[in-house]
């Protein structure tokens, strides 16, 4: 008795499941995931009612509804009538995303039903490549409100930057396409959902940071030149100031002497004790003339 | 039997020659007119455009083109009216230097031969082109190399040290 | 036990989408960019098309049409808004670039241009799209770039007069001082 039960569920079971599939292909022409071509799905199908034997697939009737809910309550569906198509345009390789650089991708729409659909936003995140639930980097949606007429294509363009701090990791890289049916529905094609790799640029020496470091150098050659200065300063002082009764007469070495007549500079030779007042005289003068100060 | 042969021998080689003027341009007149990106303000990338009408003495309309320039390899673009054309390059500006540009076209057959010569990493050179255009592109004006700003600054610097100088040389 | 896995897998599998499938059409996917880095009245205006054959056979007679660029508000100066390829091959892409040049300033709302094409050389029925639009830009007018970005040399030059009499006037006064004390220094010598 229990067997027959059991034999009689398992049956009621496989039914149940079969029977959805195939009222939802009837009605929708697809189902879930509508981005493959019908017939795949139809050979598979078939395959399973052939080799299906009552009992199996009923296992795995609970497990779909299940997984189905679960989706539900995650995201939106993707209608049946929309294609959707993706291609990376900058860099060529999406497996590959340099960290701080510009990404665009191009996404194509094909309106594959008979009603209108409005093509609303599309939106990027980088999520966390064990959980896709748990995000790591949200992009800003870009809003189309787009109408796409029955049998109609279109093509959009994004482009996001990931962020430069996320380099040589992978990430869980989802686009998202939201759009709406002319009844209202609202739908939702995850355009791309995959890991990728976000490397680090591959560039060798730009103009911004080459002039830092020249910068930089020029700093450091700076500083250096005027501890050199300040050393030498304090040098000279230090020894400067015993000397300095003393070295009265090297000082005027430097002193133009072209101006003075040759007889005055002999008389100058002659004398050096002397010497020192005439020369001063009309520099103080000049100087007493012009800055209002005088030195000594 | 061999009479009909040789019969239809020489049919064939008297509609040779006209088969192949069906499909090759003969005597190649072209009209052109090119376009490059003058300045940095008006595109990221560097554009060059030729535009051009070709016409053929054997008055062949809409021939497939292709041209052959800078080691890209574009089909042409049908413009408008017929016998109108249109190429259209753009990379970034340090792909496209500034120059003379050598855009060589050549027609289905000899298009069949470019690819040929570059699947088997042949140069391309050798090939006879149907006519080729050369496109001058003068460079792309990025603004002054100095800002007026940094002249002004720097004149007002070196009058400013000359009269300090000046100064220096009074006191002195 | 054997059979419940097969049958499980299987059944399965009817819901996991399949992957690798051949598009067995050609499928262009069309972009629309404005290259500029400033909009600007009387200045060029670079549009760049690309066309990307991303299905698995030829597309023919492909006709790229932009209907968006008034004649009011812009003048064509190189390249042709209308513009037809016989054949884009499967992986490949073409590029197509416009010229025009604003005639007025204000915001302008860059639009989808149209693109029409045969999937396959039997296929009797065009399918039609739309590309990519750069969506809305603002035009600078070309007054307003000029005040931001012309070198002002003339500017310069009027400010160099202007303060030419404060700095110019004492030098004046010093050099003739000067000249007097100098004049008579080379006689001496």
């Amino acid at each position: 008795m229990a067997k027959i039960l059991g034999n009689f569920l398992l049956l009621l079971l496989f039914i149940v499941p079969t029977v959805i599939i195939f009222s939802e292909q009837g009605k929708m022409s697809n189902l879930a995931f509508a981005q493959d071509a019908m017939e795949g799905e139809d050979d598979e199908a078939t395959v399973e009612t052939e080799a299906g034997a009552e009992e199996e697939a009923v296992d795995e009737a609970p497990l779909t509804d299940q997984e189905e809910e679960e989706e539900d309550i995650q995201t939106l569906k993707p209608s049946p009538d929309a294609d959707t198509f993706i291609l990376f345009t900058k860099p060529n390789n999406p497996l590959e995303l340099p960290a701080g650089k510009q990404v665009r991708i191009l996404v194509g729409f094909t309106n594959k039903g008979n009603v209108d659909f409005n093509v609303e936003s599309m939106e990027a995140s980088f999520r966390y490549p064990q959980d896709y639930s748990f995000f790591l980097q949200n992009f800003t949606a870009m809003v189309f409100s787009t109408v796409i007429e029955s049998h109609k294509q279109a093509t959009f363009e994004y482009g996001f930057i990931p962020n430069e701090a996320f380099s040589s990791r992978p990430f869980g890289l989802s686009v998202t396409l939201n759009y709406k049916d002319a009844e209202g529905n609202v739908f939702q094609s995850a355009v791309f959902n995959e890991t990728i790799q976000v490397v680090e640029p591959d560039e060798g020496l730009d103009g911004e940071t080459f002039f830092l470091y020249v910068f930089l150098a020029a700093i450091i050659i700076l500083l250096l030149v005027g501890v050199q200065q300040l050393v030498s300063n304090f040098g000279r002082k230090r020894m400067a100031k015993p000397r300095q009764p003393v070295e009265m007469g090297t000082q005027n070495s430097d002193v133009d002497y072209d101006w003075l007549p040759k007889e005055t500079l002999q008389s100058l030779n002659k004398s050096p004790k002397r010497s020192p007042k005439p020369k001063q005289s009309p520099r103080q003068r000049r100087n007493l003339r012009s800055t209002g100060s005088g030195d000594d | 039997m061999t009479s009909i042969v040789q019969a239809l021998l020489a049919v064939s080689l008297v509609l040779l020659p006209v088969s192949i003027y069906g499909d090759t341009c003969l005597a190649p007149q072209v009209k052109s007119q090119s376009y490059s990106t003058p300045e940095a303000i008006v595109s990221f990338d560097t554009v060059l455009i030729v535009e051009f009408s070709l016409t053929c003495k054997n008055n062949l309309k809409n021939v497939n083109l292709y041209a052959d320039v800078a080691g890209r390899t574009i089909p042409a673009t049908r413009i408008g009216e017929p016998n109108k054309y249109q190429i259209s390059i753009t990379d970034e500006p340090k792909k496209l230097p500034s120059g003379a540009y050598e855009i060589r076209f050549f027609d289905e057959e000899g298009f069949a031969l470019l690819r040929k010569a570059q699947r088997s990493g042949e140069s391309t050179s050798s090939l006879k082109p149907l006519f080729t255009i050369t496109l001058n592109h003068p460079g792309i004006w990025s603004g002054p190399l100095i800002q007026s700003e940094f002249v002004a600054a720097m004149t007002a610097i070196i009058v400013w040290w000359m009269a300090y100088t000046q100064r220096g040389k009074l006191l002195a | 036990m054997k059979l419940w896995w097969a049958a499980l897998i299987l059944s399965f599998g009817c819901f996991l989408p399949t992957f690798g499938e051949e598009e067995s059409e050609a499928r262009l996917l069309v972009s629309k960019n404005i290259l500029n880095q400033y909009l600007v009245e009387g200045k060029d205006l670079t549009v760049e098309y690309k066309v990307f054959n991303v299905g698995g056979k030829v597309a023919f007679d492909v006709v790229l049409n932009d209907n968006s660029f008034p004649q009011s508000s812009f003048t064509p100066v190189s390249g042709s808004l209308k513009a037809t390829w016989e054949r884009i091959t499967p992986n490949s892409n073409v590029t197509h670039a416009v010229i025009l040049k604003p005639l007025k300033s204000g915001y302008f709302n860059f639009t989808s241009a149209d693109v029409s094409y045969l999937t396959s050389e039997e296929s009797k029925e065009r399918t039609f799209g739309y590309s990519s639009f750069p969506g809305e830009g603002g035009i600078v007018p070309q007054r307003e770039f000029d005040r931001r970005f012309s070198p002002h040399v003339l500017d310069w030059l009027v400010f160099a007069f202007m303060t030419l009499p404060s700095l110019g006037i004492p030098y004046l006064l010093w050099y003739s001082s000067k000249s007097k004390y100098d004049q008579p220094k080379p006689k001496k010598n």
